[in-house]
């Protein structure tokens, strides 16, 4: 009846909890904005494969706004000795050749420049695809840039949408596929440990997650004490790293012990145990349906990637989800100081437990005790039997 | 008749099963998208030789610097992935003053891709300057394999900062102009320089943090150097000709101190045997904190 309300509880905390952020996955975009926005001149007369390969181009940071700004002409153009073009120009899909002068930039996208030995160009020659060839005479006042290809920019906002989601959707089922394989991991190697934290969450949620709360505000404070009283003696300060570094250790395991346990118990609540499965099929099978329950929130909050606010607050809801239950696996962790004894366990006492069970601690029988002798004689006699004459 | 899989089989095969899942889960998860690699060509015309002041920032890849043919200030080759923005120039004419940035790393993520040290995602940059304007260079590179090929430039005044990653400096002929202080200060990954002779500089300062500092002091002499090396951790091995005067102070509570050649000692000073008849005298200071320090002369 216990469990089942543990699992309720947790069950609501799935639902319920309100929380944080998984929004920076989901808008990655690879375009790259111009600092400032393009003032583009009409473009007409052009295709719209021309338009669009011009936008994308004043979107290129080495290309920019001069892509658009600038008159326009399709294939090979020649500026004439004695001509002027007042402004920038941009070739698309031939060569501009420049004898003359331009007073801003001269481009070719998919093409080439040359500026001939009578040529000047006061601002940059830019040249996508094919290059530029400069005469000795030739004068370029600004920079010459030639460059492989004009950027392919993600330009339509649905494919760029679907990537998000589908890369978002990736990325969690390699978390979690990550996170089953480190539990599978747990489970051979301290299958035992886990079982006592499952007991332990079963024995009060509530009171774990109290533990686990009061045990995350002590972490900090913890480790200063630590390292203050280790940099008392010199020997203390030459460990301080190496104290660190095994706190942190310390820590890590009892979240991932912790975090393990927790998901096995909710996995053990919801998924029945079929017949003739293995104790040990049983505990790998609740670990996998924990974990796969656990996932679901965040598979939803990935699926709505490219809708961060939806993806925003799904995703908070996931993270309040797994820190409920990593928290109360720490605390159930911690009452079963890392998983070696039972919860119940008085502390003070150390003793291997047996598998899963609580352990019975055998308490000294009193008529054994004897005092230390003061003087030599010993002060106490054994109790022996009277009725078989064997008194000694 | 195959027998009936016992109670623990079966775990094994769940588990074999679950694994197996998850491996093909963890696959098909894994990141499929195509790299993205740009080469950018760009170059800025001279037509004087009136001097310039260059400074070049580059952060993390490859950086090659060398020198160019008239009529070039500079010219620059860069292949640069998504995680990278394209270089950049700043030329003040009125000023005469150069700042190229390249190496910088964008603010946006290459599109499913969060592995920065794929190899497609690095920068590689082969800069040249002018051979013809005499020129102050600075180079910061902060986490960058750099190789500096300095023959060539006519160089007043060199500067050198770099953060993690080694450094080579070389001079392979001498330099046209009389430098005036070589400078370079070197993070983790250490410093080569070969051909220091052919610099020409009258003061070299090394500063050294952890990695070691190898000079070369072959080249073609012209005047006398002061050589100040400061290095923390590391090894501080200096080679030279035996046609150059070699006067070393070496200073430096936990470093040890070793010299062949033709070189005696005199408390902290170690002093070639050509040193009072030779026409270029090199004094040289190291101040080695933790390490060794080795002078040959041969």
């Amino acid at each position: 009846m216990r469990a089942a309300h543990t699992h309720l509880a947790l069950l609501a905390a799935l639902v319920l909890l309100p929380a944080a952020s998984r929004a920076q996955d989901s808008a990655a975009p690879t375009t790259r904005s111009p600092a400032a926005p393009c003032t583009p001149r009409a473009l007409t007369g052009l295709g719209s494969a021309s338009v669009a390969l011009l936008e994308r181009a004043s979107q290129d940071p080495i290309v920019g706004c001069v892509a658009v700004d600038a008159l326009h002409k399709s294939g090979d153009f020649t500026i004439a000795a004695r001509d002027t073009v007042r402004g920038n120009i941009v070739v698309l899909d031939g060569t501009l050749r420049v004898a003359g002068t331009v007073t801003g930039s001269a481009v070719a996208i998919n093409g080439a420049v040359i500026v001939d030995s009578s040529g000047h160009v006061l601002g940059d020659v830019i040249a996508a695809e094919h290059g530029a060839t400069i005469a000795a005479a030739g004068r370029i006042d600004g920079e010459l840039r030639t460059l492989d290809a004009i950027e392919p920019l993600v330009t339509t906002p649905v494919t760029g949408g679907v990537a998000n989601t589908l890369t978002s959707l990736k990325h969690t089922a390699a978390w979690f596929g990550i996170a089953i394989l480190l539990g599978i991991g747990v489970l051979i190697n301290a299958g035992d440990a886990m079982q006592r934290v499952n007991s332990a969450l079963k024995s009060g949620f509530g009171r774990n997650v109290r533990i686990g709360i009061a045990a995350q505000l002590a972490l900090f404070p913890v480790l200063v004490l630590l390292c203050v009283l280790l940099g008392l003696t010199l020997v203390g300060i030459l460990l301080i790293p190496f104290a660190i570094v095994a706190y942190v250790i310390a820590v890590l395991g009892l979240l991932v012990l912790g975090g393990l346990g927790a998901v096995q118990m909710v996995g053990s609540g919801l998924g029945a145990r079929r017949p003739g499965v293995s104790e040990r099929g049983a505990r790998l099978q609740a670990l996998v349906v924990g974990m796969l329950l656990l996932s679901v929130p965040w598979l939803i909050a990935a699926a709505f990637a490219s809708q961060p606010m939806v993806a925003a607050a799904v995703g908070t809801l996931a993270l309040g989800i797994t820190w409920i239950a990593v928290t109360a696996g720490l605390g159930a962790a911690l009452l079963t100081r890392g998983g070696t004894r039972s919860h119940d366990e008085p502390w003070g006492i150390w003793r291997p437990a047996p598998s899963g069970a609580a352990m019975p601690v055998p308490q000294p029988q009193p008529e054994w005790l004897t005092p230390t002798p003061l003087t030599g004689v010993i002060a106490v006699k054994r109790k022996t039997t009277t009725g078989s004459g064997n008194s000694r | 008749m195959t027998p009936a899989p016992t109670p623990s089989r079966r775990a094994l095969y769940t588990a074999r099963r679950a694994a197996m899942t998850v491996l093909c889960t963890v696959a098909a998860a894994a990141p499929l998208h195509a790299q993205h690699v740009r080469t950018l060509e760009s170059a800025r015309l001279l037509r004087d030789s009136a001097p310039v002041a260059v400074r070049v920032q580059f952060g993390t890849g490859t950086l090659n610097v060398g020198a160019a043919d008239a009529p070039y200030l500079y010219r620059s080759l860069t292949r640069f992935g998504d995680a990278f923005v394209a270089p950049t120039s700043a030329w003040n004419a009125s000023q005469r003053t150069l700042t190229l940035t390249g190496g910088q790393r964008s603010g946006a993520r290459p599109s499913g891709d969060d592995d920065d040290r794929d190899d497609e995602n690095a920068q590689d940059w082969r800069l040249q300057l002018s051979r013809r304007a005499p020129l102050e260079l600075t180079i910061n590179a902060k986490a960058a394999d750099a190789t500096l090929d300095l023959t060539g430039l006519p160089l007043r005044r060199f500067s050198l900062n770099t953060g993690a990653a080694a450094a080579t400096v070389r001079f392979d002929a001498p330099n046209v102009e009389p430098m005036s202080v070589f400078d370079a200060s070197v993070g983790a990954g250490g410093l080569k320089l070969i051909g220091l002779g052919n610099a020409g500089a009258s003061e070299t300062r090394i500063v050294g943090d952890v990695g070691d500092i190898s000079l070369d002091l072959g080249g073609r002499w012209q005047r006398d150097m002061q050589v100040s090396i400061r290095s923390a951790v590391g090894t501080v091995r200096i080679t030279a000709p035996p046609t150059v005067g070699i006067e070393m102070t070496s200073d430096g509570a936990l470093s040890r101190v070793s010299a062949s050649g033709a070189i005696t000692r005199a408390g902290d000073v170690w002093r070639s045997a050509n040193f009072a008849a030779s026409a270029i005298k090199v004094r040289i200071v190291v101040t080695s904190m933790l390490g060794k320090v080795e002078l040959v002369q041969r």
